[in-house]
Parts: C-alpha cells; sequence; structure tokens
C-alpha cells in the first residue's frame, strides 16, 4: 500500500516539532530509519495453539517403538522452505538516496533470508508461519506470517492470523525475489515494507467455468502499531481494513481487480498542539483540516499476459484519502518481457501523480501578529506535505540458474518532479531528482 | 573449433530426434474415463486452479523429458517460470504445486491406485487396463 508515502509524510509532521524550516532535514534523517513494528501478540497466542495442537495423544506417545512412526508423521505434517536474496545497488547521485541506495554500493537494502513452516493439522486445516532475517536497519526482523487455513475443499480456502496484505499483484510476495522479475517492484505502486501485514481473516473462493478460473477474495483486519523513531514515536491504528478481490483466468490472460478501504488513525504531538490553539481560536475548519483520522481508500486493477516467450503485466492504482494532508496517488506499471533459453529480458515504465489538497484559508493576516504566527504555523504544515510524483525506466535480465535460483541486474532511470520529493531522501535541495539506480540480485528459493 | 562445435551440435541434434519422444498423452484412472478435459482446463488444473470435477493433478518431477514437453505444450511456460510462480503461490500463502513423481513408470503405478488422480505421460507408454487417455497432445 502507500502507506509508506503516508508514513513518510507523518514523519515529516512528525519531525518538525516546532515547524520550522529546516523540519525538512530532520524528516528525511527520521526517514532513514523507518519505524519498527513489535505487535506479535497474536502470532504468541498462534504460536501457543500450535504447541497444544501438536501435543496431540499420537504426538505425546513415550513408547520408544512408536518413534519411528513419530518421525514419519512429523515430516508428513511439517513441512519447511524458505527463501533468501542477496541484493546490491547504486545510486548515481551523492545529492539524495533513493529506497536506502547511495552513491556506494551496498547489499544491506533489501538482502534477506527466510524460512517458512507449514505444519498440517487436520486434513483441511493447517498452519504456517514465516520468521524472516533482515539486514537493513529501516526493517525488523522477525514473525511475518503466522496463521491458520482452513480450506474444506479446493474451493474454499479461510486464513486467520497475521498475514499479508495482498494489495497487489505481488503484495504479499515482494520478500520473495524469485517470484518475480524485478529486483525492486516498482517504488510507485509496491512503495511499502511497512504495513505489509495485517492480523483478521481472509476468505477465498475460486471457481472454474469452461476455460475460465473465477475467483474472489475478501478480508478484513485491523493493523496497530507504536511506530517508533529516532526523534518520535507516534501511534498509527488502521482499522476496519477491508477488501475485495476478483480475478479471473483465460488462458494466457490474468486479470485481477480489487477495491480496499480502511480508517486510519495517528497521532503526531506537534499537530494535536496546533490543532489545540486552532480550536482556541475558534478557526475549526483550519483545526479539522489538520485530523489525521480518516478512511483511506483504494483501487487496484492489473492485467497480464504470460506466454512461452513474452510476459506483459500492467497494473494501475488508484488512493484516496479524507486526510487533508495525505495526498491523493495515482500511479501505473508496465513492463514488457521477453523469455529464451534461461533469459528472461524486460523493460518497465512506471509513473505515479499526487494530487496534494488546499489547506483551508480561515485566518486573517496583518491582524495580529499571533494570528499571523498561527496561520504562518498552520500554512507551514501544508508546504510540508511532500508529493511523489516519479516516473521510472527500468531495463532488467534475469538469468534462471538449477535449483530454483536466479540471477538478476538492472537499470533503472529516476525522473522525478523537481521541487518534490519524488521518493528520494534528498540531501541538497538544489539537487534536479534525477538519477541512475544500479541493482544486482541472487535469488533463491529452497 | 567451429567445426568441433557444429559436430556436436549436429550429433545432439540427431540423438534428439530420434531417441526423443515429441507429445504427451494426458491420462485417468479408467473409472474416470468419460471426463473429458479442454487443454486449458489441464492448465488450470495443473496450475493450481479448480475445475468442475474432483481431479488431483500429479506431475513428472523435473528432468523427465515428458515434463519438458507438457510444460511447453499445456502449461506454455517455461520451467523457470513454473518454478517462480510456485514460489509465489507458496510464500502467498495460496495452494501447492501438485504432487510429483520420479518417472512414468511409477506414474502409472501411482493413478493406478489413486483413481482420483490424472497425470501425463510420454505417447509411447504402455498402459495397463486400469488407465484411460483423456487428452493427447498430438491430437
Amino acid at each position: 500500500m502507500t502507506t509508506d508515502s503516508i508514513l513518510r509524510q507523518c514523519c515529516n509532521f512528525a519531525a518538525s516539532e516546532l515547524l520550522s524550516i529546516d523540519a525538512w532535514q530532520q524528516s528525511t534523517a527520521v526517514l532513514n530509519h523507518r519505524p519498527t513494528s513489535n505487535s506479535v501478540s497474536i502470532c504468541n497466542a498462534l504460536l501457543s495453539f500450535f504447541c497444544i495442537a501438536f501435543s496431540s495423544p499420537s504426538f505425546s506417545e513415550t513408547d520408544s517403538s512408536n518413534i519411528d512412526s513419530w518421525q514419519g508423521e512429523f515430516e508428513d505434517r511439517v513441512k519447511i522452505s524458505g527463501f533468501a536474496r542477496i541484493v546490491g545497488g547504486y545510486l548515481d547521485t551523492e545529492q539524495a538516496s533513493f529506497r536506502g541506495y547511495e552513491n556506494s554500493l551496498s547489499f544491506n537494502e533489501q538482502s534477506l533470508f527466510a524460512v517458512q513452516l507449514d505444519a498440517t493439522l487436520t486434513d483441511s486445516i493447517s498452519f504456517t508461519t514465516q520468521v524472516l532475517a533482515h539486514k537493513a536497519d529501516t526493517r525488523d526482523s522477525g514473525v511475518e506470517w503466522a496463521y491458520f487455513t482452513y480450506s474444506p475443499n479446493r474451493n474454499w480456502q479461510a486464513r486467520v492470523g497475521k498475514q499479508r496484505t495482498p494489495f497487489y499483484t505481488y503484495s504479499d510476495v515482494l520478500d520473495v525475489g524469485y517470484a518475480y522479475p524485478y529486483i525492486d517492484a516498482p517504488v510507485q505502486i509496491y512503495s511499502s515494507n511497512l504495513f505489509t501485514n495485517y492480523e483478521g481473516i481472509n476468505v477465498s473462493y475460486q471457481t472454474g467455468y469452461q476455460d475460465l478460473l473465477l475467483g474472489v477474495e475478501v478480508f478484513w483486519g485491523s493493523y496497530d502499531d507504536e511506530l517508533t523513531t529516532d526523534i518520535i514515536s507516534f501511534d498509527l491504528k488502521v482499522e476496519d481494513l477491508k477488501g475485495l478481490i476478483l480475478n479471473g483466468k483465460y488462458d494466457n490472460f490474468e486479470a485481477r481487480i480489487g477495491y480496499y478501504q480502511a480508517n486510519m488513525d495517528l497521532q503526531i504531538p506537534s499537530i494535536t498542539e496546533l490543532v489545540k490553539q486552532l480550536q482556541f481560536f475558534n478557526f475549526n475548519q483550519s483545526a479539522a483540516s489538520l485530523d489525521f483520522n480518516g478512511s483511506v481508500k483504494f483501487k487496484h486493477a492489473a492485467l497480464s499476459y504470460k506466454s512461452l516467450t513474452w510476459f506483459v503485466e500492467l497494473e494501475v492504482s488508484d488512493l484516496h484519502t479524507e486526510v487533508l494532508l495525505v495526498p491523493d496517488i495515482e500511479s501505473y506499471l508496465l513492463t514488457v518481457g521477453y523469455q529464451f533459453d534461461d533469459f528472461s529480458i524486460y523493460a518497465n515504465v512506471s509513473g505515479s501523480n499526487n494530487t496534494i489538497k488546499t489547506a483551508v484559508n480561515e485566518i486573517p493576516i496583518g491582524i495580529d501578529p499571533g494570528l499571523d504566527q498561527l496561520a504562518f504555523a498552520y500554512q507551514s504544515v501544508f508546504q510540508q506535505v511532500g508529493a511523489d510524483d516519479l516516473r521510472s525506466y527500468t531495463l532488467g535480465v534475469r538469468y534462471d540458474l538449477p535449483k530454483s535460483m536466479a540471477l538478476k541486474a538492472s537499470l533503472t532511470r529516476l525522473n522525478g518532479e523537481s521541487g518534490q520529493r519524488s521518493f528520494f531522501d534528498i540531501n541538497n535541495p538544489s539537487f534536479d531528482r534525477k538519477a541512475n539506480l544500479y541493482q544486482i540480485a541472487l535469488e533463491w528459493a529452497f | 573449433m567451429r567445426k568441433l562445435f557444429l559436430c556436436i551440435s549436429l550429433i545432439s541434434l540427431s540423438y534428439f530426434s530420434s531417441a526423443q519422444i515429441e507429445d504427451v498423452i494426458i491420462v485417468v484412472h479408467k473409472s474416470n474415463a468419460s471426463i473429458s478435459l479442454t487443454s486449458n482446463q489441464i492448465k488450470n488444473l495443473y496450475m493450481g486452479g479448480v475445475v468442475d470435477n474432483d481431479l488431483y493433478p500429479v506431475s513428472l518431477e523435473q528432468g523427465n523429458l515428458a515434463r519438458t514437453i507438457f510444460n511447453t505444450r499445456i502449461l506454455g511456460l517455461t520451467e523457470s517460470r513454473i518454478q517462480s510462480y510456485w514460489a509465489q503461490m507458496r510464500f502467498g500463502g495460496r495452494i501447492n504445486k501438485p504432487i510429483e513423481i520420479s518417472d512414468p513408470q511409477a506414474m502409472v503405478e501411482y493413478i493406478s491406485s489413486h483413481p482420483e488422480s490424472i497425470g501425463y505421460l510420454p505417447e509411447e507408454t504402455h498402459l495397463p487396463n486400469s488407465l484411460a487417455i483423456i487428452y493427447s497432445t498430438s491430437d
């Protein structure tokens, strides 16, 4: 989800404790230390249940003659798999960084290792957990997934627990580089590493009609975390998160549309203080315009074609929120690839367009120095809304090795919008928002 | 050097064309002989989709030529793309790939004893009475 950009936005405001101009610099520093997640309560509960489930009579048998069959049964019931990636990147400018990549080769931003455990509890119930170790300091290592699956037949599947939000085509496998062509899935659509999880329920149904496959998926849940940065910590609550996804497959074509909605509640002390002052002077419209409570709605559509030689992927998304401090965002990606032998080459173009909402013009200026100051403080909050318009062009190659391994290399031309943030963390304000990102990767699934 | 390379490729080419199969048959247990499936439905079934019957797909392991032919002719995807797809499905918590069987002979035995399964075999495989062909890439 583009909550990454929401968060970046929030960090900007959070960092600007005094709403001073140099808050910009601080906020970019904050962004380099993205908040970490510590909501593991439900996982602990699930893990306890898992342990209990496995201490059922057939497993607690102590008779030594049963050990062999116990082992055999355990191996049948428990499957361990995993994935790993080593990703290196280099950005050819000193004036900014992009997704952590700077003007020196770094392997720390996206390299990771994960192990997944799938345990079959009964014929229709299984438990899955995924533990991930990450090298970047912008992200926490730990339990990414922990959920139960109930699947009475091949048509129905229900998952309950901590799971990944399936917003976009590759959202739930963003860490599994082996599963997709890109090294870094286009940031305009896949910009989040933060809100990849939710705790809740996901129900899907699929059926076939002649040559057509149809599926529908609904999910509902919440996300609640205390976000901690070097400078400040604040609460992000996402409640009543719900989504509906429809998909269809015919021959080499696949289409998917999704609609998602959530209520966001974010408390930022510096903003809350300003709201109080505005309310004190009865500038209620202005106060309301700084409210971080509100709904977020977004739509996504994807179309793909995959054959022996060619593949094409198109994704578009549209995000709209009631929160005036968060821009509305439209984004797209288009990829065309060609495969021969063990190689695939692709070209991608991606773009995003942000619409910044206008501030309320309620406070009279030039009457009272105190009011002028208040108006200035209010306006400066809006001036700090950073837009992320960015167009990027990527050329990439993937070479598949035996044993589910692949080597990738890519070159991305980043064309940002001058005066904007454009997904960069800018060190020098005169930076023209244009740079090249070079990346290489080794992907592995086991 | 170039001559040597040409020589090697000619030898391998002739080996490939004389000794190797080019088509696969899709087989089920004889109790399901009346089932008819299109190539797309077989593809959907093998990619984890639900087709309107209760057949469970069974694949040959990597390294079987029949698998390569099945991938190319029915699934329309390269082996690496199929592996990539299953990684997406498994680590996305969706569905698991079909059971894999070591070789054609083991496939024949497996389907004979598992009437609910569907498998593929090299075209010239000698079939016991317990199996029935429901599709062939040579048709």
